[in-house]
């Protein structure tokens, strides 16, 4: 991409033209592309920022509406963003920020409820009663944002839930196992994501880009992460499932992203994690007997593992290039 | 996109001729997130090393001088060594690490040395920072300096941050690093990490200033300078000119006359975003953030300043200057203009929109999609439309004809509990069925039940047992409780009223909930140890 550079430094583009050329090189947005991102930048912008002004001022929880009042304002709101978007659906632009708008009014609708009826209700049934109510959405939407948003909501419900039970559907977890929840449910979205974003999957479902699964992806190794360090750093009796999970889900995270499909971003990011569980295993050694040395050695070993995951993913982005070249 | 067929492209627009020259000697183009590998582990090696020599050499950070001193020394070292521009791997990692190391002991210098006193030093470093940023001839050593040097320039002066200065100033800096100076090979490795690091300290800015505005309040209280008075409208000064700068450097490109149509437009466009920007802080920033990426193809750019729009709609919601009705006020006042800006333009350029409809029509996927999709959000819509209706209908219907039952209220002192416009209540009953066995046994175990209350000839409720699945009789109710953090509460067991009545309620002695048939149960009004009415709950 840089070569664009050197051949107009060296004269070979003729100086009116350099425009064009750094458009076709893909080094600046022509003026079709300019024209799409500003649409696409102040309806998604505007929508959004129609539906915080929104939540905003129904958090601001106005005593001289009456409750009925608000009731009405947040449906006829709802009502009209979704019929909106009925009429504009083939418009990518428009209906998927409209669609988004809608999913954050409709959150804003349970919160007035349970802000009005001071139930008692435990917040995460807020986020699980949202997370339900808009799948069908979801998953039809085809939106890799409206996807993560869910996969959002759904930790957060989980998260709420455990703080306050420490049971689920009667399996009972203590601390230490919490992270194979995590594990567990961001794993299968994670799945999910993947096969969505593959030329197998049905078309009224497919999604186009994979950064909602990498983004999963990173989630899913930071909760083996957490298994690992629960590994080190945890009572040491029951961790036979930690190690068998640990064990069997790194290797196996690594051959999928390196193998079926490759990707060097997670590449890169397993590789971090996979370096923070070493430097973890070697702080607990060294810490049983704490010094300055020992300092001084997880420094150059931090070093050294840096160096040689670099090194590994410079010559993995080779070879991917020369097999996508073969293929 | 290899090379050969960039080239052949360029042929195929005209743009050149003959045959594509010699590969030059292109550097190696390391991939972003290796980068944030190398620069994380860096760091934290720094911190090993730093632990290193603060416990194994005694005494060494008791002299600032000597800690200064080290510092410099060393990142004079890597100086050095990266102007030979080495080759291996592992010697540039660790030579980032050691200079890491070597500013952390010029910081601490400094701290000692400053007494642990003032800020003013942190300004110091920022320099320090600034200068190795020039100096070194690193990506991610510049990158690493640019970053920490903004933010140490800005620790110092939180009233830099607060009022919106602060990310102004590093946003002129940032558009005119990337509009300017990148791109060019010699100078990209000089510009493009400084220019990523400048958009970090943007991204950074915005969701800092949710810490430290709470310190602002407290110290700048009295002393309040010319310029911290007048921060807010020099930022927005210049917030408008670096964006009118950006706009005529776009038009400049694209080729568009300022006097044509398109191009007075476009300045409607522009001053219409300005204005929208104004009364929040961060907002215009963190767009420029988002244009310059897409100005300059750098999707880590896009992402970083959609990351610091995210961060700045939570800045603003907890930032005290405005009620949160006003600041609701400007979000859909701002939504308003910039969907009719949507529109406008939609409109105005209608032939060529209409020839982009088409097209993206056609890349959407078939007809079917389109039925599918909006059959879903039906599906969606009507489900919340009718479960919260249903709810609303089945609480009022509690409010109206569930039974009244009153609990007593347990003897506390009632100012110790009021807060504003609403009281916490802790109810009598709460007290024996925490003393009941079946709920006594495990504190912090979340529980949810049923209690069965006797219900006396005056409506007044006691507690009788736990519910357990007995009959009851024409006199008992069943009312849900919950026990949560080893508390038990009815419904949220929080009282609303009008503010300035506080006083009235210090005679309340009972609660009134309506209670539904299977239990649910909504606290409705405060009565006094006369049965006679205070007040009701506002739920409005």
């Amino acid at each position: 991409m840089s070569e664009i550079y050197s051949w107009i430094k060296q004269g070979l583009v003729k100086s009116a033209d350099t425009q064009r050329a750094l458009e076709v090189a893909g080094e600046r947005g022509d003026a079709d592309g300019w024209f799409h991102f500003i649409k696409f930048l102040l309806i998604t912008l505007g929508l959004l920022s129609l539906a915080f002004g929104v939540v905003f001022f129904f958090a601001y929880n106005w005593n001289d509406l009456g409750r009925f009042y608000k009731f009405l304002i947040l449906q006829v709101l709802l009502v009209a963003v979704f019929g909106l978007y009925f009429l504009k659906a083939k418009q990518t632009i428009v209906s998927q920020a409209l669609l988004l708008a809608g999913v954050i009014v409709l959150g804003a609708l349970l919160a007035l409820f349970g802000q009005t009826y001071q139930t008692g209700a435990d917040p995460w049934q807020l986020f699980a009663t949202w997370a339900l109510l808009i799948s069908p959405l979801v998953l039809f939407a085809r939106s890799e944002a409206l996807w993560l948003f869910w996969a959002l909501l759904i930790n957060t419900a989980l998260t709420l839930y455990l703080q306050i039970n420490h049971s689920l559907f009667g399996w009972l977890f203590s601390s230490r196992y919490l992270p194979w929840l995590y594990l567990l449910l961001n794993g299968l979205m994670l799945l999910l994501m993947e096969w969505l974003a593959t030329a197998k999957s049905p078309r009224i479902l497919a999604l186009v880009h994979r950064w909602a699964a990498q983004v999963l992806g990173l989630v899913v190794l930071y909760a083996l992460t957490v298994i690992g360090m629960e590994l080190i750093w945890g009572n040491h009796q029951s961790q036979f499932f930690n190690i068998v999970l640990y064990m069997v889900s790194m290797p196996g995270f690594f051959m999928v992203y390196r193998y079926f499909k490759p990707d060097l971003l997670l590449l890169t990011a397993w590789a971090l994690a996979l370096i923070i569980f070493i430097m973890a295993f070697l702080a607990e050694t060294l810490f049983q007997h704490f010094d300055a040395g020992g300092m001084l050695l997880m420094a150059m070993t931090l070093i050294g593992l840096t160096t040689v995951a670099v090194t590994w993913i410079k010559k993995t982005h080779e070879q991917l290039k020369q097999e996508q070249a073969n293929e | 996109m290899s090379e050969l067929s960039l080239w052949e492209r360029l042929k195929t627009a005209d743009l050149v001729t003959g045959e594509q020259p010699e590969a030059g000697d292109t550097r190696d183009q390391n991939l972003w997130y290796v980068r944030v590998l190398q620069g994380f582990a860096g760091w934290l090696a720094a911190i090993f090393m730093l632990a290193f020599l603060g416990f194994g050499v005694a005494g060494l950070f008791d002299h600032g001088q000597a800690l200064i001193v080290m510092g410099v020394v060393i990142n004079f070292s890597t100086y050095l060594f990266f102007k030979t521009k080495p080759e291996s791997d592992f010697f540039e990692q660790m030579v980032l690490a050691f200079s890491l190391t070597g500013q952390l002991l010029f910081t601490f210098g400094l701290l000692i040395l400053s007494d642990f006193r003032d800020h003013e030093w942190l300004f110091v470093v920022g320099l320090y920072q600034a200068v190795l940023a020039r100096v070194i001839d690193h990506y991610v050593h510049r990158f690493l300096c640019t970053w920490f040097a903004v933010i140490a320039a800005f620790w110092g002066f939180e009233w830099l941050v607060n009022t919106g200065l602060g990310s102004a100033l590093v946003a002129a800096g940032f558009v005119w690093i990337w509009l300017n100076k990148t791109g060019w090979e010699n100078e990209r490795d000089l510009y493009e990490p400084m220019g990523y690091g400048l958009a970090l300290s943007i991204v950074t800015l915005n969701v800092q200033s949710i810490v430290w505005f709470h310190e602002l309040f407290h110290r700048y209280n009295d002393s309040i300078s010319w310029v911290y008075q007048h921060a807010p409208l020099i930022s927005a000064l210049l917030n408008s000119a670096v964006l009118l700068y950006f706009v005529y450097r776009m038009a400049q490109e694209q080729g568009i006359d300022l006097t044509s149509t398109t191009g007075k437009w476009l300045l409607l466009a522009a001053i219409v975003l300005l204005f929208s920007a104004m009364p929040v802080v961060g907002l215009s920033s963190a767009l420029l953030v988002l244009l310059v990426g897409f100005a300059r193809q750098k999707i880590v750019l896009m992402v970083m300043g959609a990351l610091a729009l995210l961060g700045f709609v939570s800045w603003f919601y907890y930032s005290l200057a405005r009620t949160l009705l006003v600041k609701s006020l400007i979000l859909i006042a701002i939504g308003v203009v910039l969907t009719i800006g949507y529109a406008l333009l939609r409109h105005v350029f209608e032939k060529s929109g209409q020839a982009k409809e088409k097209a993206e029509s056609n890349t959407v996927d078939s007809a079917s999609s389109g039925r599918i999709q909006k059959i879903a959000a039906s599906i969606t819509l009507a489900l919340a439309l009718i479960g919260v209706n249903h709810a609303i209908v089945e609480k009022e219907n509690t409010l109206k004809t569930g039974k009244s039952v009153f609990l007593e209220l347990a003897p506390v002192d009632p100012r110790s509990i009021m807060q504003g416009d609403f009281m916490r209540l802790r109810f009598d009953m709460a007290n024996k069925i925490s003393a009941n066995e079946a709920v006594k046994e495990d504190r912090t175990k979340s529980l949810d039940g049923y209690a069965v209350v006797d219900v006396d000839e005056k409506g007044v409720g006691t507690f009788n047992a736990i519910y357990d699945n007995q009959s009851l009789t024409d006199d008992q109710v069943l009312m849900q409780f919950r026990k949560r953090n080893g508390r038990i509460q009815f419904a949220t067991n929080a009282f609303f009223f009008q503010e300035g009545d506080a006083k009235l309620f210090d005679a309340a002695k009972f609660g009134e909930f309506k209670v539904a048939a299977n239990g649910e149960l909504l606290l409705k009004a405060m009565y006094d140890q006369d049965l006679k009415l205070l007040g009701e709950n506002r739920l409005d």
